[in-house]
């Protein structure tokens, strides 16, 4: 489980998340939604520790803080967006990296390789890949190992309806182990389809969690596109707590 | 034993020299060394000691402009990797130490290898004089991690990427031009004062200086040394000369690796 307590992080002057309370319990997909620019990317970075959040915050998960700490991070697959791996490394070379870093084998490497049909260029420099292959590799260096949490930054970005089909295969198969998948997504129909809880950030803030078709039941919509329509077409703010 | 090949800084830096290796600019830098170092010994007498004295002005010029702007780029560029690796059980102190270590020994072989194919073959090795070319490797070796610590340095303080490389230029021509007229404009400002020890201090404030300085103790040219390095030989000799460089040049080292190193952990990747 992951308890984040009054969270925020300024950019000199800017703030980026204001006070963000969020607790995401096991075995779920979990999305977090919200425009471009409100935090979903430095929210995801700061249980990561690749963003420092002030101080004044904390972040749980298994019952242990974890701001500025390490050994967590042997339980946690990150697929960031857009990765730039370096250009004149091969995937081989990559893949045998992260094994060494975490100094343990992935256990579904072989599995997701043939799967992602990545064996094609396994031996192929990064500098030479298209977008669509090296998001194929960040899919492999994050469900390689057995980690009980995964986090995806815009997962299916980029990626060939095939491909996107297979990653949320993979996203259920974990969630049926047990393991709890933090995403960001601007697909609404991903979302719909996919998640079993979603909170919504806007400016920093934490608006809402609630279930998908919980808030397309209250909206009395279709789709939970439209439904965020209605939600963000309130004039009132306050009016958005749900 | 195996541990410590295992570990994350040496693995990090593994991969990074391996990396660096098949980087052409890093080609391109000992070729230069090759080149002009194998003219400069053809052309002399063959003479390890005069060699030395001619090759100075090239490690000098090269060995500093190269670490910073190379030095800069690569770790700049890294950055974006860096966020995904910070993701990994290991700390941010593993990949920076990795990255200056694999980067160096990189930058630290090619000019090695220029320098010796292009000039070390054609001396005698028991040739006098041999100790001062063996120094002036030594220096060059210094000054590449020397100028590979500010160029961390000043990446992991600047927040305009694109500012970088500019910085790295100016920070050359400070070291490399600017600070000379720096310390003869206070030796003429100040003439009338006693200047010795004042100027003595401001010296150990730049490394390349420092590292002529110590170079030309050894061979003993005092006449090229200019009135800092008569000063330097004057007050302190030659043995305690090298000595306390040498402690400034590993101190030039350290320092700024160090602070860029705190300031990384603290960065927002």
């Amino acid at each position: 489980m992951i308890t984040i307590q009054s969270l925020s992080k300024h950019y000199g002057r800017q703030k980026v998340l204001d006070g963000v309370d969020l607790t995401v319990s096991d075995g779920v997909l979990f999305a977090l939604l919200g425009p471009n620019g409100s935090g979903k990317t430095t929210l995801l970075k700061s249980l990561l520790g690749i963003v420092a959040p002030d101080p004044s915050g904390e972040i749980i998960f298994n019952n242990r803080s974890i701001l500025g700490k390490k050994s967590y991070k042997r339980h946690v697959g990150y697929m960031p967006q857009n990765p730039k791996f370096p250009p004149h490394l091969k995937v081989r070379e990559l893949v045998t990296l992260f094994e060494k870093l975490r100094q343990k084998k992935g256990v579904h490497k072989e599995k997701l390789a043939a799967d992602l049909q990545i064996d094609r260029f396994w031996h192929k420099p990064f500098g030479e890949l298209s977008g669509g292959m090296s998001q194929k590799v960040n899919i492999l260096l994050c469900f390689m190992f057995e980690t009980s949490l995964l986090i995806l930054d815009e997962p299916t970005l980029g990626l060939d309806p095939s491909i996107t089909f297979y990653l949320k295969q993979l996203m259920r198969e974990k969630k049926t182990e047990g393991k709890t998948v933090l995403f960001t997504s601007h697909v609404m129909a991903e979302v719909e389809e996919i998640a079993d809880r979603m909170a919504l950030l806007v400016e920093g803030k934490i608006y809402t969690v609630i279930a998908p078709q919980e808030m397309m039941r209250q909206r009395k919509s279709k789709t939970l596109e439209e439904a965020l329509h209605l939600f963000w077409n309130k004039t009132n703010p306050d009016e958005k707590n749900i | 034993m195996k541990k410590i090949f295992n570990s994350p800084v040496v693995t990090i830096a593994l991969f990074e020299f391996r990396e660096n290796i098949r980087n052409k600019w890093l080609l391109i830098y000992g070729l230069s060394f090759l080149i002009f170092s194998g003219i400069l010994t053809y052309i002399g007498t063959g003479d390890p000691l005069q060699a030395s004295a001619s090759l100075l002005n090239l490690v000098l010029l090269l060995v500093p402009l190269f670490s910073l702007v190379f030095g800069s780029i690569s770790f700049s560029e890294a950055l974006p990797f860096h966020e995904i690796l910070v993701a990994l059980p290991i700390s941010r102190r593993d990949i920076f130490l990795g990255k200056w270590i694999g980067l160096g020994t990189g930058l630290v072989l090619s000019f090695l290898l220029g320098m010796g194919a292009g000039s070390l073959i054609q001396f005698n090795i028991a040739q006098q004089g041999f100790g001062s070319y063996l120094l002036l490797l030594c220096l060059g070796c210094c000054l590449t991690f020397i100028f590979l610590s500010i160029s961390f340095y000043v990446v992991t303080l600047a927040r305009k990427k694109e500012l970088i490389f500019g910085w790295m230029l100016l920070l050359w021509f400070f070291f490399f031009v600017l600070f000379d007229v720096l310390v003869f404009g206070v030796v003429l400002l100040f003439g009338d004062y006693p200047l010795e020890i004042p100027v003595l201090i401001l010296m150990l404030l730049n490394p390349i200086d420092l590292a002529r300085v110590m170079l030309l103790l050894k061979i003993d040219l005092a006449a090229m040394m200019g009135y800092s390095g008569a000063l330097f030989q004057k007050y302190l000799g030659n043995t305690l000369g090298l000595f306390i460089g040498g402690g400034a040049l590993a101190l030039w080292t350290l320092l700024p690796a160090w602070l860029g190193l705190r300031t990384f952990q603290k960065k927002d990747l």
